[in-house]
């Protein structure tokens, strides 16, 4: 399967999804920079792989597990202290919900 | 007595034997930063009042008779991704400009446990994404063997401050050749670990399926006694290794050369090898053999294939890691959006350098519905090939000896604007991490420009020992890692 062209329509869609904006001069960078690196990227077919497992850990490393015990952590205050805004505690962000 | 050329050991021995003191050496370090850091930029924030203040509290224990810890009296500089408490941590990028954070990572508490001081954060591409460190979100790093050039990266900074002794030993981490490549263009040792022998915690998250942290410095002997402090399980990281950590400073002669097997793969000495490199890492593979070691011929097929894999498996990381950051609690902030996801949409947008956002797309889009398959799974496949044809080697071979990079350092913004031919330069590094493997690189020569060059010896899991006792016995054999730039003409 080799990948579709990547076009500015593609870099524009992926920013949104990715909550990335982009300026139409960075939109143009990007489709010129990334056709080809998506076009060398499909060298990956050259190699049948059928019959091969997926690897996602390299050293076979499985679950780790411990038990759920309360340990010492940040304070609020030194937990919120680099946000720009904060009030009563808490991090200030823009609305989310109109009413 | 130079005291910015000594060793690890050799500092503290001098501390202990009454020769000089700590505050001695962190000024020594200081002075030759400030006179020419202006040059070379390797440093994002120097930290003089810490390092004085550190110092201070080791000639404090010498004097009162204490022990001193092991890295006593020797700086380190630490790569500004590695998080450090109460000191900005930018991670080279303009998103964590000021950040301040509330802990240190592991390994950087393991090290400074250990009587290190801190001289200072130094400079890297942003989140560690790039090659040549052009991609900070605040200036190049020049390299200290030609000022014109790059020195290489993503531990750009790292391997500058070693290479001009202005630390006796850096902090770095290794997601495709991050502490390699800059050490071998900058000509100092460096140590990329088996994938989970270090903790990752407390260190941006670049790709987390292949992130390691490692170290830099003038010899082997030096790494081999930060790694076996920075190493070992760690609560914070479920991923980091239970394997127990060796005393690899007291291994350093372990492995005998006589009759030890050294694969040379084909893939890495091909067309796409500068022959100048070729040759200087041959007579470093020839010297081996010279002292009984059999250079064995040996073929890892998909060589070529770990740069596509790497492109696809790390942004994919990296666009999960990135879509964590929302610019709220903590970081630099737009002045006013409309709705929330505008927020995201316009402070990631301002402040993520072009690199970060390449790489997010590059992920995002891998990762995107109708594309896993044919990509992220796809990868995943090939991953395991060239995982197993390294396994399938080591039945053969003890160790592979190979060229670091393809080229020397080349001159500052000639790749900038082409990703694919920055991308491609980390060929001969990638597939190391694609598997997990450790792998030690070690300056072996100059080319005709005199510019450093390395090889890198490549060992089987958890077999960080053999390496260091292989590249610390060819160091007692030659003197490159010992030459240094001639900074002092900088005007």
């Amino acid at each position: 399967m080799s990948s579709t062209t990547i076009t500015d329509d593609i870099i524009s869609k992926v920013a949104k999804l990715a909550r990335v904006q982009l300026t139409e001069e960075e939109i143009h960078t990007f489709t010129s920079q990334l056709s080809p690196v998506m076009e060398h990227i499909d060298s990956l077919n050259s190699l049948n792989t059928d019959a091969v497992e997926p690897t996602f850990q390299v050293t076979n490393l499985k679950n780790v597990f411990r038990e759920d015990v309360i340990l010492d952590s940040l304070s609020q205050k030194d937990a919120i202290a680099p946000a720009h805004k904060s009030e009563q505690g808490y991090v200030v962000m823009p609305k989310t919900i109109d009413k | 007595m130079e005291l910015n050329n000594l060793t690890i050991t050799k500092i503290r021995q001098g501390l202990l034997d009454k020769k000089f003191t700590a505050v001695e050496v962190a000024t020594n370090y200081l002075d030759r930063i400030n006179k020419l850091d202006q040059e070379v930029r390797a440093f994002i924030t120097v930290t003089p009042e810490i390092a004085l203040e550190q110092a201070k509290l080791v000639d404090k224990k010498i004097s009162e008779g204490k022990d001193i810890g092991r890295l006593a009296g020797s700086t380190v500089a630490v790569k500004d991704i590695f998080l450090t408490k109460g000191i900005q941590s930018t991670s080279g990028s303009r998103v964590l400009e000021g950040y301040i954070p509330q802990y240190s990572s592991t390994v950087f508490e393991k090290v400074m446990s250990e009587d290190a001081i801190l001289i200072g954060k130094v400079n890297c591409d942003p989140f560690a994404f790039g090659v040549s460190t052009e991609n900070s979100g605040y200036f190049s790093t020049h390299n200290p063997w030609d000022l014109s050039r790059i020195p290489g990266g993503s531990s750009g900074g790292s391997a500058a401050a070693v290479a001009a002794t202005f630390s006796t030993f850096a902090l770095g981490s290794d997601t495709g050749g991050s502490i390699r490549q800059p050490a071998a263009m900058c000509g100092v040792s460096g140590i990329k670990v088996t994938y989970g022998r270090t903790s990752r915690y407390g260190v941006t998250s670049m790709a987390s399926s292949f992130d390691t942290m490692g170290s830099l410095s003038s010899t082997v002997e030096d790494l081999a006694l930060i790694t076996e402090t920075m190493a070992g399980i760690d609560p914070h990281d479920a991923t980091s290794s239970s394997e127990s950590v060796p005393a690899y400073s007291q291994l350093l002669d372990k492995v005998s050369l006589k009759g030890l097997k050294i694969g040379l793969p084909k893939e890495y000495f091909s067309e796409a090898l500068n022959p100048e490199i070729k040759q200087k890492v041959m007579e470093a593979a020839q010297l081996y053999q010279k002292h009984g070691a059999t250079l064995v011929d040996i073929s890892l097929p998909s060589t070529s294939l770990g740069i596509d894999v790497y492109y696809i498996l790390v942004p994919s990381e990296i666009s999960a890691n990135m879509s964590r950051y929302d610019g709220l609690r903590f970081g630099p902030s737009v002045r006013e959006s409309k709705d929330l996801i505008s927020y995201y949409m316009e402070n990631r947008g301002q402040f993520m350098e072009p690199e970060v956002k390449r790489r997010i797309i590059i992920g995002t889009y891998a990762l995107s519905s109708g594309y896993y398959d044919a990509y992220y799974l796809k990868a995943s496949k090939v991953r395991t090939v060239i995982k197993q044809e390294f396994q399938d080697v080591f039945q053969k071979v003890d160790v592979i000896l190979a060229p670091v990079c393809p080229s020397t350092a080349w001159p500052l913004g000639q790749k900038v604007n082409d990703p694919l031919q920055m991308y491609l330069e980390d060929v001969f590094t990638v597939c190391i991490n694609v598997a997990g493997l450790p792998s030690l690189a070690v300056p072996c020569g100059f080319d005709g420009q005199n510019l450093p060059l390395g090889y890198q010896l490549i060992g089987n899991y958890f077999t960080e020992d053999r390496l260091f006792s292989i590249g610390h016995q060819y160091q007692q054999l030659t003197d490159f890692h010992l030459q240094k730039p001639k900074l002092n003409n900088i005007k």
